[in-house]
């Protein structure tokens, strides 16, 4: 139903199978979330993106997204997958100005997988704006986290249901 | 503005302050005392619950006992059921009417779960098929309890009304204290397709053969507690807060195909009119086989079992004591495997696995041993473990939910399309057996620990991720294995420092990041309780004697808090402020270190000290290096006629009053000072000052190590309570032997310490993570990653790999 109150259906594509995974809302042992931070490091001029998020989850997403029976993410090329993947969906900018970030790699820590991404600038944001919807469109209870931290004060968004990007101003 | 908006707005302003709510308040300043005693904001204890954290005399908890017949009408997905069951009021309270747990309606088209679900995609509108399926299947079958008559013991018809997933049925004349009711229902309902659905319970279909698993749970009219601290638990089951049951015994029918394997929450009744006379030579072989794993039905038994099919049925009977809920699995595709667990202080225990053949191999590898494994753990740190069996049954892709004795698993290999050959990662290895030894464990709590659920979730999932972190890292060390070294504590330094979050004491239903609030963060701090604050052996006494207390009776988070002080000797109402009531995080930093050697007082040797500090720290002028380099003479060399007493003595040469002085001083000394400043000149030990500053806002112990001048090291750990007087800044005096180098700060990530890099002196260059991969220490590299990402976009669209190496489908032969 339009604003104007006349009735408009428009053309909704389905996602083809797998694309969006409806998962059980049950999941009594593990948290349906990815944690980022986002910290400026003065002594490499670089903007630090840190992700962190179950190594299962990231297998399941990529799956779901390549449509692969099964997704090995130990294999570096899989890795890569995901990263073109975040580089979609974790979005930075500065004023309206896109932060283009770099991938740098990923290792794993336990069950979780780290991904790393870096930006030279020449200094911190100021009018920060981030954009998070990784795994948001794959697992229906997703809510990620992202801690960002420019100078000594941490500022915390959370990213879930219909979220669009958020900013984080005021830290220097 | 009336009056009425005026005292509204007062009410509104005074809720509002945090501060306001405290009886106990500094008023002028800002302090905050870290370590208020909790006394004034746990509940009063009273005859029920005691200040000691124990069952106090007159505590009572209601019994829920059941006789049920229930059919699987496996065409059609339906259960038909009826039972009986016997309420016994242990309460003082006469109740007028009981409330009973209809959770099958969290499925019902018109439920309040699905009604306030929200669309999961961000900012676009967009439709999945398996989200089209599910609103096909609303429109086809409907779910939910399908409630067909209510009654009491005599058949007289009993009032109810429902309101979502509650029932109440009305009592006339009510049911007096110690009396007890009988109320007969009869219900079905349509099984939902969990692979649509989700949701801990009901069928999966295997396309590509036809058949199917049943693992059936909140299949019934279950009790509500009445407890109390709550009376009636009214929070509706919204999908988040679990279940808060009754304790009572089970006597349970189910009739399902003839070749169906059942397995559920109890004992067997009647092996004998279900079970072959292998499968019953097997199992009592079993129960004696406690090194490994064997099967009662063999997957080539499964394998051929599940392509017959029949119309013929029989019925399973069980019966389960003490238990407060029962849940059940059954299927022709069931791959049965068994094997015994010792336990020293208690009975055997039938460690069972039922799983598709799609399970395997990393079932019969994995799933039964990782069972055993977790009754040995988890009984060290509680009590044996009292029911006779413990289940895990083969469920949904990433499942894992947990009944008494029975559990529902997720994670198989997958199968090769072209080739047929099974392969699995090592994370789904890992966390096959991650979420056996959790949802297994779950059986220590909440199902005999009976926690609610539906108010703290912290208390079942958080108790028992703790224990599963114990059991996991005695499992293998470094579990999950090969992937790098796992610390709760490091892992959990990102959430505990992001500033939107609810504390640890937070209803279920309110919690923002669920996992992290509920699991992780619980579990980092008992590991700190543990390992840094109480030490393992108050810890683990303490620990277990709270689950000896509270085994098979419902306790409350004060509960435990009050009895880990009680049985510890440790005042922790600090510890539980800190990490459970607010959002504070640990950050200690080590501001500065400051040397000193002991004064001698005897003006030959500390002049002669000071004589040198000035040598070290003010050399020659310049001018005087480069006079003398040239060969330039001074006056006075020129003309030593000229010296007097200063020139042959500086500043630093004693008088023969200081001289007389210091003799005084040593005369004057009375015997224990006399003796004591004769040993420190005689040790003469460097003594250091340290300041120390709280920045993260949660007190901490102060885990230190020393190295020495001669590399040795030594540990020392500060009881967090050296911040009880000033909780931002304090600074402590050590006295060493030998000289000390440098100093660390949770040199071993014992505290959840959030920043390291402000925990040495003199200051390290501590890189983060992204510093070190940036640098190549890691093992990592930029440039591959780019590499394999400029490759990936060429060839767009392409399927990942699998794992790199096929895991052969090699299965353990089956013991006959």
């Amino acid at each position: 139903m339009s604003k104007a109150g006349g009735s408009m259906t428009r053309r909704l594509a389905l996602i083809a199978g797998g694309a969006l995974v409806l998962a059980p809302p049950a999941l009594a042992h593990r948290a349906q979330t990815v944690l980022s931070t986002v910290t400026w490091n003065a002594a490499s001029a670089t903007l630090d993106v840190m992700h962190r998020m179950h190594a299962h989850d990231a297998e399941l997403c990529l799956a779901a997204k390549t449509g692969a029976a099964q997704v090995d993410i130990t294999v570096l090329q899989n890795q890569a997958r995901l990263m073109l993947y975040i580089e979609e969906q974790f979005v930075l900018s500065d004023a309206g100005k896109a932060i283009k970030l770099s991938p740098l790699g990923a290792e794993f820590e336990g069950e979780a997988l780290l991904v790393y991404q870096d930006c030279k600038l020449p200094g911190p944001p100021r009018n920060l704006s981030i954009d998070n919807r990784i795994l948001r469109d794959v697992f229906e209870n997703q809510t990620n986290l992202v801690n960002v931290r420019l100078a000594e004060r941490t500022r915390t968004l959370l990213f879930s249901g219909k979220d669009g990007a958020k900013k984080a101003e005021g830290l220097l | 503005m009336n009056r009425f908006w005026l005292a509204a707005l007062a009410a509104v302003l005074f809720a509002a302050s945090p501060a306001m709510a405290d009886a106990n308040r500094q008023t002028k300043g800002t302090w905050d005392d870290k370590f208020r005693q909790l006394e004034v904001d746990l509940p009063t204890p009273n005859t029920y619950r005691t200040a000691s954290g124990a069952p106090g005399e007159a505590y009572w908890q209601q019994q829920a006992d059941y006789v049920i017949a229930a059919t699987l009408d496996e065409t059609a997905k339906r259960i038909t059921a009826s039972g009986t069951i016997t309420y016994r009021n242990n309460s003082p309270h006469p109740l007028n009417y009981v409330w009973l747990q209809l959770d099958q309606n969290i499925f019902a088209q018109n439920s309040a779960s699905r009604l306030t679900q929200t669309t999961a995609a961000p900012g676009t509108d967009t439709l999945g098929i398996a989200s089209l399926r599910q609103l096909q299947s609303y429109a086809q079958t409907s779910h939910g309890f399908e409630i067909q008559s209510v009654s009491d013991g005599s058949g007289r018809k009993l009032a109810y009304t429902i309101n979502d997933t509650m029932m109440r049925i009305d009592l006339p004349g009510g049911v007096q204290p110690k009396q007890s009711v009988t109320l007969k229902i009869s219900w079905a309902f349509n099984i939902v397709d969990n692979g649509l659905f989700g949701g801990r319970t009901g069928y999966e279909y295997f396309r590509e053969n036809d058949t199917y698993t049943f693992f059936q749970a909140q299949w019934f009219p279950r009790l509500v507690a009445y407890t109390d601290y709550t009376g009636w638990q009214h929070k509706q089951f919204l999908g988040n807060g679990e279940f808060t049951l009754e304790f009572g015994n089970y006597d349970v029918s189910i009739t399902v195909p003839s070749d169906h394997i059942l397995t559920a929450t109890g004992v067997l009744q009647n092996p004998n009119d279900v079970l072959t006379p292998a499968q019953r030579d097997r199992l009592a072989q079993a129960r004696k086989t406690y090194d490994k794993p064997m099967y009662i039905v063999t997957p080539d038994e499964a394998l051929a079992n599940e392509k017959e099919g029949v119309s013929t049925s029989r019925t399973w009977r069980w019966k389960a004591t003490n238990v407060r809920d029962f849940a059940w699995a059954s299927s022709r595709k069931f791959i049965w495997d068994a094997m015994a667990v010792d336990q020293p202080a208690g009975e055997d225990v039938l460690a069972q696995s039922f799983f598709p053949t799609e399970g395997d191999p990393l079932w019969s590898l994995y799933s039964t041993r990782a069972i055993a494994h977790t009754i040995d753990v988890y009984s060290e740190f509680s009590f044996p473990y009292p029911y006779p069996t413990a289940i895990s049954v083969n469920t949904w892709a990433g499942g894992g939910m947990e009944y008494p004795m029975i559990s529902f698993n997720g994670g198989r290999p997958v199968k090769d399309e072209k080739t047929g050959v099974k392969t699995y990662t090592r994370t789904a290895r890992d966390g096959l057996i991650g979420v056996v030894i959790h949802e297994v464990g779950h059986n220590y709590v909440p199902m005999i620990i009976n926690v609610d659920e539906r108010q703290w979730t912290w208390m079942d999932e958080g108790l028992n991720s703790f224990l599963d972190y114990m059991a996991k890292k005695r499992w293998d060390e470094n579990f999950p294995g090969r992937n790098g070294p796992s610390n709760i504590l490091d892992g959990m330094t990102t959430y505990m420092m992001s500033e939107d979050q609810v504390p640890i004491m937070t209803n279920s239903e309110s919690l923002k990041q669920f996992g992290n609030n509920a699991y992780g963060k619980p579990t980092a701090a008992l590991t700190v309780l543990r390992e840094t604050v109480m030490g393992r052996e108050l810890f683990d006494f303490a620990f277990k004697e709270f689950a000896r207390r509270w085994k098979f009776k419902r306790p409350t988070p004060a509960d435990f808090f009050r009895t880990m002080e009680d049985a510890s000797g440790i005042d922790l109402d600090w510890f539980w402020r800190g990490w459970f009531y607010t959002t504070d995080h640990v950050d200690i930093a080590l501001q500065d270190v400051r040397e000193y050697r002991l004064s001698t007082k005897d003006p030959d040797v500390e002049g002669e000290l000071q004589r040198q500090r000035r040598a070290d720290t003010s050399p020659p002028s310049v001018t005087v290096h480069e006079n003398r380099d040239a060969g330039i003479q001074t006056y006075m060399d020129k003309h030593p006629d000229a010296a007097d007493f200063y020139s042959a003595n500086d500043e630093f040469e004693p008088t023969n009053k200081d001289r007389n002085d210091y003799q005084s001083f040593v005369a004057g000394l009375k015997e224990p000072d006399r003796v004591a400043f004769e040993r420190a000149l005689r040790e003469n030990p460097y003594i250091y000052f340290m300041d120390f500053e709280n920045i993260g806002g949660l007190v901490s112990p102060l885990p230190l190590r020393f190295t020495f001048e001669d590399g040795s090291t030594k540990d020392i750990l500060i009881p967090a309570e050296i911040w009880r007087i000033n909780n931002q800044k304090v600074s402590k005096v050590f006295v060493e032997a030998k000289r000390v180098v440098s100093v660390d700060l949770d040199a071993r990530h014992q505290t959840a310490d959030g920043v390291m890099a402000n925990n040495s002196f003199p200051q390290q260059n501590v890189p983060n993570r992204l510093d070190l991969f940036r640098s190549g220490a890691a093992g990592g590299g930029r440039n591959q990653m780019a590499d394999a990402m400029v490759e990936l976009r060429a060839k767009a669209g392409q399927p990942a790999p699998g794992p790199a190496a096929p895991i052969a489908p090699t299965q353990p032969a089956p013991a006959q």
